[in-house]
């Protein structure tokens, strides 16, 4: 969720009414402190309702995960959901520090509930503060941004299409016919075009395109670019980062087509061209993969430890009514 | 040969829209991110974790569920909660579930099973008396002082005190200082010191001169004392190792004043005055044990009760006396002295603590005896002697009557006259009954000019509020609280003067004695000096419980 910007009229009384009830539970923590001579604990007054309200909050938080199953429940839109998560989870700490006597607490119970819930409260904030940041800078840095789920399948679509281009307008080395690199040509266009992805860029919007190359006959002298093709550029379309390859490094890539394009004939820049552009596109959707991974990869922590979190504040109600 | 166009252009034949949509997986969304998965899969660990944990911490209360541990006293009940709390009811009174929750309240019958504690206060509001957890506060740790309770407990009724005290049955409204803290600006004055109730004539400064006398080489009965003129039974205890028997004889405050810390192992019970049950509930040497005749003053002070002890007794007895007591009224004992000794039949020393009762059956036993002289020491040995124990055929003739009468008289007048060097002696009319005299002569009328010693009412514990224990403070001087105790550095000629009678003043320093230290760490802004930083809070003093009536304890059932 971003905090600001457009969204910042909507934000703003979250944030308000948050510190107010904050400065409003401490003023009164403060005075019973002040009259008892010392730090009052979950069963004092303060202390029992900033409990009852930090607990009410922990169950209105699991909720989300309900809420985001059964989309088809009319209850509030996802984005107000998210916004109420977000700020009565932070005001939900300083209700709990002041429940649990600002951490000068003892049972294991206790501790246990109260680390699960402080990093559930700071695994949140990550996650807050990351997506503040990273998709504004996925937006400049991966202009072919597509779908996470999508990306082998897109990156292999991809390949497909580069693969069509080089069979038809690259000629097979006779020493490779019938081996790996060429032998098969069954993937080969057999009509005068091949459809390919490429970036536009346009009013400073970014965003793939469809292309259609017209294949008249093969490029003579252009077998290295067919091998490395199948040797570099292939492996790598196809597992990214994972293949291992030197195009995952874009000074590698520059030099290693700077280097192919040097040594083919100029007809055969077309491909080259197209070649290089899909690698940088592939390199592209693995900065998605890393950027995503930062993006939602806290809640690989926040998720698991709230459900923990959940089962913990059950048992801890019912045991501190039972003993207060 | 005719190459390809190298510029990609629109396609004349583009592709079906089938081509376009096999570019994306329709059903991408059907398959579980492999983020996702992960996710579920911690998701699923971490709540059998949480219930795993959640299982252990119902088995294994005293750790998992207990903010911390009990105190060692509790330790027996550590995984034994209900041993201490109520089920769905609050331990201590002042939170709002007392409202929410019909029938919550506090329960601390559980706390009285072992602990019989007497009220605080009659003057108490009763709704105001908080449960044992509301002050004493458990679970936190082993070693915690759960007696050690914070001072807001004590100030949340003593910071203004008028409106939380009622008057006791039969007693009006008192006007209570408030205190909210320990300072001579929020606490009052030591009320337990304001004034001495102690009736014996008594000096510290003479006492703690060297040689006890009034005056340097003064008259035969003057002399100065000197360790060999103790008795020897009594001279080890004052001789100090390293020092003469001819020397001069010093006191100081341990002479008398001693702890039960400081008795000699050889010393049995029954040597000792019964001692108060507010003594013995405290440390060995945090208060001093009461001052004994027969311990501390015998030694010095002899109770002549005829004329026929020695010679040197007696001039020892007034010399003795003139320490502590007037010169009108020394001077008074040795004219009775000499009045006595017509009469003399052997030495004898009065037992002390007698009452008008007892001393007159004594004299007139002493004298009975003296018909029948020579006589051994009347029931040596004995404080209390049975009045009629072991004596002699009485005489009935008329004659001899008289002459028990007179012995009788004289006695009297010279015991009155020891009694009165230091204690206040008042005039006493006894009944005739128990008169051995009386009853040989057939004689029923009351008895004139008999006299009792009334009680010495010396203080045995001053802080009757507080507690102090002189133990703790053993490395300061005696003099830094009882400087008035000491004499002034004068001539001995001016000691008379110089060291009155102390029995009505308190020799004890006030608070101002007390915050040099017992006071925050502070720096003296003129001397520069740091002082304080020792305790200072309401429990270093003073005890909540044990002001009223106990309960009578609890049946077992």
């Amino acid at each position: 969720m971003r905090i600001g910007g457009k969204t910042w009229h909507r934000d703003l009384p979250w944030i308000v009414a948050m510190v107010l009830l904050a400065v409003v539970a401490s003023g009164f923590y403060l005075a019973e402190y002040l009259a008892a001579g010392r730090l009052p604990g979950g069963s004092s007054r303060t202390g029992f309702v900033c409990g009852v309200i930090a607990g009410g909050i922990v169950v209105f938080e699991l909720l989300l995960w309900p809420r985001r199953r059964v989309r088809s429940w009319r209850l509030g839109s996802a984005q107000a959901w998210l916004r109420a998560h977000v700020w009565l989870g932070l005001l939900a700490l300083p209700l709990a520090l002041m429940h649990a006597r600002l951490l000068f607490i003892g049972g294991w119970l206790n501790w246990a509930l109260m680390a699960l819930f402080l990093a559930v409260i700071v695994s949140g904030i990550w996650g807050l503060a990351v997506q503040q940041w990273i998709p504004g800078w996925m937006l400049e840095q991966v202009p072919a941004e597509t779908i996470y789920e999508q990306i082998d399948h897109v990156a292999a679509q991809h390949c497909r299409e580069a693969e069509r281009l080089v069979r038809g307008m690259c000629v097979a080395d006779s020493a490779e016919q019938g081996g790996e690199h060429g032998g098969d040509d069954a993937t080969a266009d057999s009509g005068d075009h091949a459809v390919i992805t490429g970036l536009r860029s346009m009013t400073g919007i970014q965003g793939k395109v469809l292309q259609v190359v017209q294949i008249h006959a093969v490029i003579p002298g252009t077998a290295a670019v067919r091998r490395m093709f199948f040797d570099e550029v292939k492996p790598y379309l196809l597992d990214g980062r994972r293949s291992g390859s030197s195009l995952a490094s874009r000074a590698t890539s520059v030099r290693l087509f700077a280097a192919l394009r040097g040594s083919s004939p100029t007809e055969a820049a077309v491909v080259i061209d197209h070649l290089e552009r899909t690698c940088d596109i592939r390199r592209q959707f693995d900065l998605q993969a890393r950027l995503h991974g930062w993006l939602h990869g806290w809640l690989l922590v926040h998720v698991p430890l709230s459900v923990a979190l959940g089962v913990l504040l059950a048992i801890h109600v019912p045991v501190a009514l039972w003993y207060w | 040969m005719a190459g390809p166009d190298p510029s990609p252009s629109p396609s004349t034949a583009p592709e079906t829209s089938r081509g376009h949509a096999s570019r994306i997986d329709r059903l991408y969304y059907t398959r579980t991110a492999p983020l996702l998965r992960v996710q579920g899969r911690l998701t699923f660990l971490a709540f059998v974790a949480a219930l795993g944990w959640s299982a252990w911490a119902l088995t294994d209360k005293s750790r998992q569920l207990a903010p911390g541990a009990v105190v060692a006293a509790h330790a027996t009940w550590e995984n034994d909660c209900q041993a201490c709390h109520v089920p769905l009811s609050p331990i201590r009174e002042g939170g709002w579930q007392e409202q929410v929750i019909a029938g919550s309240a506090t329960h601390p019958a559980k706390c009285e099973k072992c602990h019989t504690l007497a009220s605080h206060s009659l003057r108490q509001v009763p709704a105001e008396v908080g449960s044992c957890s509301s002050c004493h506060v458990d679970h936190r740790g082993r070693e915690a002082d759960i007696s050690r309770v914070a001072d807001t407990t004590c100030t949340a009724c003593h910071g203004d005190i008028s409106t939380h005290s009622i008057a006791a049955a039969g007693e009006p409204t008192a006007v209570l200082p408030s205190v909210t803290r320990f300072d001579a600006d929020h606490h009052p004055p030591f009320q337990s010191l304001a004034a001495d109730p102690g009736r014996v004539k008594f000096s510290h400064g003479r006492h703690l001169r060297a040689g006890l006398t009034l005056s340097a080489g003064g008259g035969a009965d003057k002399v100065a004392w000197t360790y060999d003129r103790l008795p020897a039974a009594d001279r080890s205890r004052y001789l100090p190792a390293g020092v003469s028997e001819t020397d001069l004889v010093q006191l100081d405050c341990a002479t008398c004043h001693q702890f039960a810390s400081d008795l000699p192992l050889d010393v049995s019970l029954r040597d000792l005055r019964p001692v108060s049950a507010l003594l013995a509930g405290r440390a060995p040497g945090a208060i001093a044990l009461p001052v004994e005749f027969e311990r501390h003053c015998s030694a010095c002070h002899q109770l002549p009760a005829d004329a026929g002890t020695s010679a040197d007794a007696l001039a020892d007895a007034g010399t003795a006396a003139d320490t502590s007591a007037d010169a009108d009224t020394s001077a008074a004992t040795r004219a009775d002295a000499g009045t006595a000794a017509d009469t003399s039949v052997g030495p004898s020393q009065l037992p002390h603590g007698l009452d008008a009762g007892a001393i007159r059956r004594y004299l007139e036993t002493r004298a009975v005896a003296a018909l029948h002289a020579p006589l051994e020491g009347v029931i040596p040995g004995e404080r209390r002697p049975l009045p009629v124990a072991h004596v002699p055929e009485p005489p009935r003739d008329a004659a001899s009557l008289d002459e028990v009468s007179v012995g009788v008289d004289a006695r009297r007048l010279l015991v009155r006259g020891v009694c009165e060097k230091c204690h206040q002696v008042d005039p006493v009319t006894l009944a005739a009954e128990g008169s051995l005299v009386a009853a040989l002569a057939g004689d029923r009328a009351p008895q004139e000019g008999w006299f009792g010693v009334g009680p010495s009412r010396i203080k045995v514990l001053w802080l009757e509020k507080a507690r102090f224990d002189h133990s703790a403070h053993r490395s300061w001087s005696c003099r830094e609280c009882h400087a008035g105790a000491y004499p002034p550095a004068l001539p001995p000629a001016d000691v008379l003067a110089s060291s009155p009678l102390d029995h009505g003043q308190v020799l004890i320093a006030g608070m101002e004695s007390c915050l040099g230290c017992h006071a925050p760490r502070q720096r003296d802004a003129a001397s520069g000096r740091e002082f304080g930083g020792a305790r200072f809070d309401c429990v270093e003093c003073h005890g909540y419980h044990g002001h009223g009536h106990l309960p009578p304890l609890p049946v077992a059932p």
